[in-house]
């Protein structure tokens, strides 16, 4: 038949291409702004200043994973950051009041899981569209952790588990960024190798035929906000972990910018289209762009400018050179 | 006034790409005013890419078009409608939740006072005079929202809105597909008042009879290339017209029922009894169909065959009855132990129920089956060996079986749906309008498969709005009206005029 004969004409990468052209542009971009980074700043290409990129895109990077799955099935989570801040807190103030690390990790994931599942249950059984939800969830949580902690920060966590984000490979490179490399592998194997991968792309794609294919879409609408919800916590251990403390303000805006990572990956707002490689270099690049910016000595203030016109700029690329092809 | 003088409308050399399909190659034929030009060909053609470029939804790669003697070049629908080129489409293009009169008027400028307050009455009136004129003003108010009209109705709505800009050249994109003979008649009664005051019309259409009485002129389209140009209708019959399409002649259309006499026994495998549905427009309706048959489902729009379809597969969900396939119950509302039991259900809707289009063509054919199987991993290996057999089996004309869905021809995405139901095997595969808008051939390759299928002992339901497509394929026809069976005819006695008395009076004569 015809599609052999065009099968050995079109090589793997055309292939590939064909399907990725978002995360090759922007895959593209993330090079050539690191290679200009290179060139006009000394300190950029120092280990000191890449684990500090590291270091700073960790937490979002965490819970962009979980915003991907459910942007996926064409949802939104607007309360990943303060999910991470309620969440944090909550485990903050049982390690100090129990001394048990071990409990209050275990409570601030389930806690997340929870958050996500109601979430996820008010989208997929009453069909309440997904950013109204997480945008009162977001209000909700916020405001909880403030009431809880009194508005003050908990100091002082045990030793043990700072050592959870304290341990280091090599000076700088924390145990804890390979967790999160792995996390990324792990999840990207789930999306393109499982059917909780199939569904949630076809979720997004086209709900009723997936339902007519037999699947279980209200379940697989709701998975993904679960999902969400425990890389939000896992983003407040880390955090935590991290810092040794916990503030009543972690998380804050984090959802804008993980949003924003997610989107110039090439996460479509409608679903059904982005991948986790896009989302690593969606991340990366605004990791990259805000570190560019701060040791090239560009005002804070200027920093949005930056990041939103960027923004803006990479879907207008993508609609433009879309468009031609049509 | 009769077609004649210079060209209202010529397309020279017009060549179009999607990605690596060539979808049109340097195609071209003319348009008089007040002619009635007809483009034919099969699915993927490009006849319906030819219409899109001429209404400035699509842009063509390479080559001119003239209008009025000018050439003009044709960038957005906006820049058609003001030249005076409407489109009537397929999909609709359409506000459902605006009223019928809105839909219309909205793009009409004239009608804003001060450029941005819509002249409500006047409006109003237009759209029941333009109403009137398809002797609709009693079934349709320019009150009722969009959502609220039968397809049929919307599309009569949708061809008014084309009328409505006094255009020079309208374009009908399978006008008929979903509308009753007797709107089809009132709607050519339309053209051909349009037709005496000059305007022009290109029809894209798959129904041979519809072409035959209505065009002057015909094109033919053969992968992407024109096979017959400009030719006078006079001049052609189906059998030419059929040669011109196909490049060959389809013998025996419906294929040859096979002879299962001696294979095995005909045992019901379908039972339905007492089914009600959610709305209770079906109230009491039993049936049974066999393995090794086909039974076609006739009736008019509306007559609830769609939902009595839908209620045994469990898309839909039932109020009452029992649904057993080999004599296992089918749960209510639940397709996958629908898909279990051994059902099957190809939607009408392909892009809106059947199809991932941003999938590749192998995800989609592969999906039911791996979604009902037991490897919560994904079996990419058994996928593709699956999607190529298919592909072969079924014929589908693609790039690359990683390609999108959306990158096929409409014949072919119906295929692509057919092969992710064959996939699981169904003891009874249901089939809602398998044919509608798809090419002869791609029409005569489905009844063949769905031969083969009965040749192996599955039953095969039906429904169908074609009557000869019924006749020809079916061993035995239930008819409905109004969600009851009115009638039950054996193939051989069956007739369009029995078939079409029990759709329309709930009796043989």
């Amino acid at each position: 038949m015809s599609g052999k004969k065009n099968e050995a004409a079109r090589s793997k990468f055309q292939v590939f291409a064909a399907g990725h052209r978002s995360e090759i542009t922007m895959g593209g971009a993330l090079v050539i702004l690191f290679v200009i980074l290179c060139i006009i700043s000394p300190v950029f290409l120092t280990s000191r200043n890449m684990t500090n990129i590291l270091s700073q895109v960790s937490f979002t990077a965490v819970l962009a994973l979980g915003q991907t799955f459910v942007m996926l099935t064409g949802g939104i989570d607007l309360s990943v950051g303060s999910v991470l801040g309620i969440t944090s807190m909550v485990g903050a103030m049982l390690m100090r009041s129990t001394e048990s690390v071990f409990l209050a990790i275990a409570v601030t994931l389930l806690l997340g899981a929870v958050i996500g599942c109601v979430n996820g249950l008010l989208v997929s059984r009453f069909d309440i569209p997904a950013f109204v939800v997480t945008l009162g969830m977001m209000q909700v949580c916020r405001s909880a952790d403030y009431l809880l902690s009194g508005g003050h920060a908990v100091n002082k966590l045990p030793d043990s588990f700072r050592a959870i984000a304290g341990a280091e490979i090599a000076a700088g490179f924390r145990v804890y960024y390979l967790v999160i490399i792995l996390l990324f592998f792990a999840v990207h194997w789930v999306l393109s190798n499982t059917k909780l991968g199939r569904y949630t792309y076809a979720i997004g794609s086209n709900v009723e035929a997936t339902r007519l294919a037999g699947v279980n879409t209200k379940l697989y609408t709701l998975l993904p906000y679960i999902i969400s919800g425990l890389m939000a916590a896992i983003g407040g251990v880390l955090m935590g972990s991290r810092f040794g403390a916990v503030d009543p303000n972690y998380g804050n805006s984090y959802e804008m910018n993980t949003l924003a990572a997610v989107v110039i990956g090439g996460c479509a707002m409608t679903g059904g289209k982005g991948t986790i490689l896009g989302t690593a270099i969606g991340v990366l690049f605004m990791g990259v762009l805000t570190n560019g910016l701060d040791i090239t000595g560009v005002s804070p203030y200027w920093q949005g400018v930056a990041t939103g016109s960027v923004l803006i700029l990479a879907l207008l690329f993508e609609r433009l050179t879309n468009r031609k092809k049509v | 006034m009769a077609a004649s003088g210079t060209p209202i409308l010529k397309v020279t050399d017009v060549s179009k790409a999607f990605g690596a399909v060539q979808a049109l190659n340097k195609v071209g034929f003319e348009l008089l005013p007040g002619e009635v030009h007809a483009l034919m060909g099969e699915n993927g053609a490009g006849k319906s890419t030819v219409g899109k470029i001429i209404a400035g939804i699509y842009s063509a790669d390479e080559g001119s078009i003239q209008f009025e003697g000018r050439e003009v070049k044709i960038d957005s629908p906006a820049a058609a409608i003001s030249m005076g080129i409407a489109i009537v489409m397929q999909e609709f293009n359409s506000m459902p939740h605006l009223p019928v009169y809105e839909n219309v008027f909205l793009g009409h400028k004239e009608i804003f006072k001060h450029g941005f307050i819509l002249d409500k009455g006047e409006a109003i009136r237009r759209t029941t005079e333009l109403l009137a004129m398809f002797g609709m003003e009693e079934q349709i108010q320019p009150l009722s929202r969009l959502r609220d009209l039968t397809v049929a109705e919307q599309q009569i709505v949708e061809i008014i809105k084309a009328v409505s800009y006094e255009s020079k050249v309208i374009i009908l994109d399978e006008p008929t597909a979903s509308l009753t003979q007797k709107e089809a008649d009132r709607l050519f009664a339309v053209v051909k008042r349009l037709k005496e005051k000059g305007v022009a019309f290109i029809i894209v259409s798959h129904r041979f009879n519809e072409i035959f009485e209505i065009s002057d002129k015909i094109t033919v389209f053969r992968d992407g290339e024109c096979v017959l140009k400009n030719v006078n209708m006079k001049e052609m019959d189906e059998q030419k017209l059929v040669r011109a399409m196909v490049g060959r002649e389809i013998k025996d259309f419906f294929g040859s029922k096979v002879d299962l006499a001696a294979d095995f026994e005909k045992r019901p495998v379908l039972t339905v009894e007492h089914l009600r549905d959610t709305w209770d427009f079906i109230q009491d309706l039993s049936f049974e169909a066999k393995s090794g048959e086909i039974l076609g489902i006739a009736g008019l729009v509306g007559a609830g065959r769609t939902t009595l379809v839908r209620s045994i597969f469990g898309a839909e969900g039932r109020k009452g009855g029992t649904v057993r396939v080999d004599g296992a119950e089918v749960k209510q509302g639940d397709p996958g132990d629908a898909i279990k039991k051994g059902l099957a259900l190809v939607t009408e809707n392909r892009k809106e129920e059947g199809l991932f289009l941003d999938f590749s063509i192998c995800q989609n054919m592969a999906f039911a089956k791996t979604a009902n199987g037991k490897p919560y991993v994904l079996p990419h290996k058994r996928e593709e060996e699956d999607c190529r057999g298919m592909i072969e089996k079924l014929r589908v004309k693609l790039g690359h079986f990683r390609d999108p869905a959306k990158s096929l021809s409409g014949g072919n995405q119906q295929k692509v749906v057919l092969a992710k139901w064959l996939l699981t095997n169904p003891k009874v595969l249901i089939l809602d309008e398998p044919t509608r808008g798809i090419d002869i051939s791609a029409k005569a390759e489905i009844y063949t498969i769905l031969h083969q299928l009965v040749a192996q002992g599955v039953c095969v339901v039906v429904v169908s709005s074609e009557l000869p497509e019924v006749l020809g394929i079916c061993d035995r026809v239930l008819v409905m009206r109004d969600g009851s069976i009115t009638g039950e005819l054996n193939a051989k006695e069956a007739s369009e005029e029995i078939i079409m008395s029990y759709a329309s009076f709930g009796t043989a004569s």
